[in-house]
């Protein structure tokens, strides 16, 4: 498999996120979480001439240096969504230690003033004029795990790190408003319907609706699947793509970092408010990891499954597969391997207009992006908007 | 224009601490554990040849360490939705059965049988938006229930376990146009005591008669803390302007203000209230905390002194705190991320034991609480006040 490498960073280490721009280019958050005293980083792949661009250092442009001793800017999490005016729409997360620690978290340093987070900033950044907008830190000591754009209503649902809380950001009026707890763990992904209203997941596999007309957070009645071997009622979500045709999405259950068998597939369908299992995605080891769902022009649904290595330092290596979503056929493509790595973490994935795949590598150094061509894809790039999901 | 390339080049980037990815050519594990966390301190990752790292030390145990370890913790689910089940108070009955009373967009009144373990049991509701709720157990076992409405006026409230049904009977409203910000009770007289929630005005409810004697307010510019203690010889204190402390003298039915102020950080007092009072039976002195400050004090009824005892944590706002039958205080403070604290008085020690943490039935910390009532068996009930709440139970070891 072909892959994008950031050399230039040799010391960051995870791609947390990756979009498609309206430009069609690709643009990835190159984030830094296991070295201290690094900025996470806008990356710009343009498929069509092959050229990356190092486009901006976050933590200097929000007036953050990263080197101050506190907790940097050192991500962007599942929250770089694409705006139809051209512009990203970011929410910046922590977890990397300060300059000089081998690690930091925020429970630690919440009331200590040298070491503490200053809070996640909501920004834009125009990649045409390179301008930054930045809205502000909206959450004391707090990161922004995902994060939706609904556009029309000009309004950013997100979570926070630790506490786990949704909040709203209003773009027009610049107001950050917290809706308070909806958990413990946080979710991995923050959607939205056609009618923008929002949606995330919270860790007993609940779904919990942003009602955007009665404004109220609701815990809908509606659980995402577990595996029957599973024996704990925690599960949580990791990554959701919308279907083709908008009605539904197609998620994945996360594991949480602990809970094994409990990487399941499923699609939640907004009209008739049900969750529909679709069954492992890999299913043969206990401590599945799923992530990177993407759909091809093809139709399939495309992503990332790992399967166990017990001799690296996260005990997987990668593997794409592809879903027919109707017959729910499932079936192996390839190994993310572009002969330098295998890779033991893929987070999530994007599509550029020629249907080209790209899958988010994390936690190696240097780190980079997978790319795969799918036997469907056009190999055309023929503009077009909107290409993807409005949510990290 | 994007970043030049020759300047991320000659970028001088911090040195990492260990091998991953690809630098990793294999792994020893230090214990028997094996995690799917992606940080195992007790993993040593084999690097492969040509790569430096940098040697940054860290205790073993830093990842569990702000966590509560000591003594056994467990949390019961609360049958109340989001919303309206942070829980402000708390109180146990002679039988040793837990009472609490929820704020939010709506107030419940529950109860925990600690002898039955079953599960926690709504009692009653009340259908109005409050920012808190206040109980009181009196002689005869009756709940007196009072809410701080969002607006408006809210009367006194009163559960009689076993007469009523799960039937909340209203009483007076005791200062009209005002709800009620705290209760307090001797459990062994018929009398409540109580404090409006706008003027601060002190009241006294007498349960067996329904008679309600209404006072002055505490202050003419109504600043007053949301506390009062009922102590053994049937006197209440609490606090009227910033951190002064009064006394109520129940034989003669008088407020007495003294000059006695609740310690502050130099130049904070106006920043202060009384955030907490309890009685401790074993040595005599009723512990306070503050507001801002987050100061935990002592104050001599029969001295009329107080002794500033520290902070006990880095952060603001002693919240709650029992005694426990030892005399030792267990109390939850801070703002965002409440951390439990304890303090032995024999000797003096006061530390920071962490957040309340628990695995079991669900993962979960928390971060928010507002009510501690210790129960009859030296176990420790704190009321957790958040958005979803849940009802802590700890076992000091």
């Amino acid at each position: 498999m072909k892959s994008v490498v950031f050399r230039e960073l040799p010391v960051h280490d995870a791609n947390w996120s990756i979009t498609t721009g309206r430009d069609g280019n690709i643009y990835v958050g190159v984030c830094g979480e296991l070295t201290g005293g690094l900025s996470v980083f806008i990356v710009r792949y343009n498929p069509v001439n092959e050229k990356t661009e190092y486009l901006l250092e976050v933590s200097p442009a929000l007036n953050e240096p990263p080197d101050n001793g506190r907790a940097p800017l050192s991500k962007i999490h599942y929250g770089m969504v694409p705006g139809s005016d051209g512009k990203l729409y970011c929410a910046t997360h922590f977890s990397g230690p300060p300059l000089g620690d081998a690690i930091w978290r925020p429970w630690h340093t919440w009331d200590d003033h040298e070491k503490m987070a200053s809070g996640f900033h909501i920004f834009s950044f125009d990649p045409v004029t390179e301008q930054v907008e930045d809205f502000g830190v909206m959450s004391r000591n707090e990161g922004s795990r995902a994060m939706a754009l609904a556009e029309k209503k000009r309004l950013i649902y997100g979570v926070t790190w630790p506490r786990d809380h949704f909040y709203i950001f209003d773009l027009k009026n610049h107001k950050y408003r917290d809706l308070g707890r909806i958990g413990n763990v946080n979710p991995q992904s923050v959607w939205i319907d056609n009618e923008e209203n929002g949606y995330t997941v919270d860790d007993l596999g609940f779904i919990v609706k942003y009602d955007v007309m009665s404004d109220r957070l609701i815990h809908l009645d509606v659980r995402v699947p577990k595996d029957p071997m599973f024996p704990s009622e925690e599960r949580c979500v990791y990554d959701t793509v919308p279907s083709p045709d908008g009605k539904s999405i197609y998620g994945v259950v996360w594991n949480l970092e602990w809970a094994q068998f409990a990487s399941r597939l499923f699609r939640y369908d907004f009209k008739d408010n049900k969750v529909y299992d679709l069954g492992p995605g890999y299913g043969k080891d206990p401590c599945d990891h799923i992530g990177g769902l993407i759909f091809g022009e093809d139709g399939y649904l495309y992503y990332a499954a790992s399967r166990k290595d017990s001799n690296r330092r996260i005990p997987y290596r990668m593997y794409l597969f592809r879903m027919n979503v109707h017959t729910l056929e499932k079936e192996e493509i390839a190994p993310f391997d572009d002969g330098e790595y295998h890779a033991e973490y893929i987070a999530k994935a994007t599509i550029d207009f020629a249907g080209n795949l790209y899958f988010a590598d994390t936690n190696n150094r240097p780190t980079r992006i997978y790319i795969y061509t799918p036997e469907g894809a056009s190999g055309k790039f023929i503009p077009r908007w909107p290409l993807v999901r409005s949510w990290g | 224009m994007p970043i030049p390339l020759n300047v991320l080049r000659e970028k001088k980037w911090p040195v990492p601490c260990h091998p991953i990815g690809r630098e990793v050519i294999g792994k020893r594990n230090l214990s028997e554990f094996t995690s799917l966390s992606h940080f195992t301190p007790d993993m040593e990752f084999i690097a492969r040849k040509g790569y430096q790292y940098g040697h940054y030390p860290m205790p073993f145990d830093y990842l569990e360490s702000h966590i509560v370890r000591e003594g056994t913790l467990k949390i019961l689910p609360l049958p109340i939705p989001p919303e309206e089940c942070g829980i402000t108070s708390l109180v146990v009955d002679k039988t040793g059965r837990v009472f609490g009373s929820t704020a939010g967009r709506r107030c419940h009144l529950f109860l925990w049988d600690p002898k039955e373990k079953k599960h926690i049991v709504k009692i009653g509701t009340i259908d109005t938006a409050c920012t808190k709720s206040s109980l009181a157990i009196v002689s005869d076992g009756s709940i007196l229930l009072g809410i701080k409405p969002t607006s408006g006026e809210s009367p006194l409230y009163r559960y009689v376990p076993g007469y009523s049904s799960n039937h909340l009977e209203k009483l007076a409203v005791p200062v009209r146009g005002e709800g009620i910000a705290v209760l307090a009770a001797d459990s062994d007289a018929s009398c409540v005591y109580g404090l409006s929630s706008i003027t601060g005005t002190f009241f006294y409810f007498d349960n067996k008669t329904n008679y309600v004697k209404v006072f002055e307010p505490l202050d003419e510019h109504n600043l007053f803390s949301e506390v009062l203690v009922v102590t053994p010889d049937g006197d209440v204190y609490g606090g009227c302007r910033w951190t002064e402390i009064f006394r109520y003298d129940h034989i003669n039915e008088q407020i007495q203000r003294t000059i006695i102020v609740a310690p502050s950080l130099a130049g904070r007092k106006m920043y202060n209230r009384i955030s907490m009072l309890i009685f401790n039976q074993k040595d005599g002195y009723i512990y306070g905390g503050t507001s801002s400050d987050g100061l935990l004090f002592r104050f001599s009824p029969n001295l009329k002194e107080v002794i500033s005892l520290g902070k006990p944590l880095a952060v603001p706002s002693i919240r709650c705190c029992v005694v426990t039958p030892n005399g030792d205080l267990y109390g939850i403070g801070g703002k965002e991320m409440c951390h439990l604290f304890r303090y032995l008085p024999d000797k003096c020690d006061m530390r920071d034991m962490g957040i309340l943490s628990v695995a079991s039935p669900r993962h979960w910390d928390g971060y928010e609480f507002d009510a501690a009532v210790t129960g009859l068996e030296g176990e420790i009930y704190f009321g957790e006040n958040d958005r979803i709440s849940h009802l802590f139970i700890y076992y000091p070891a």
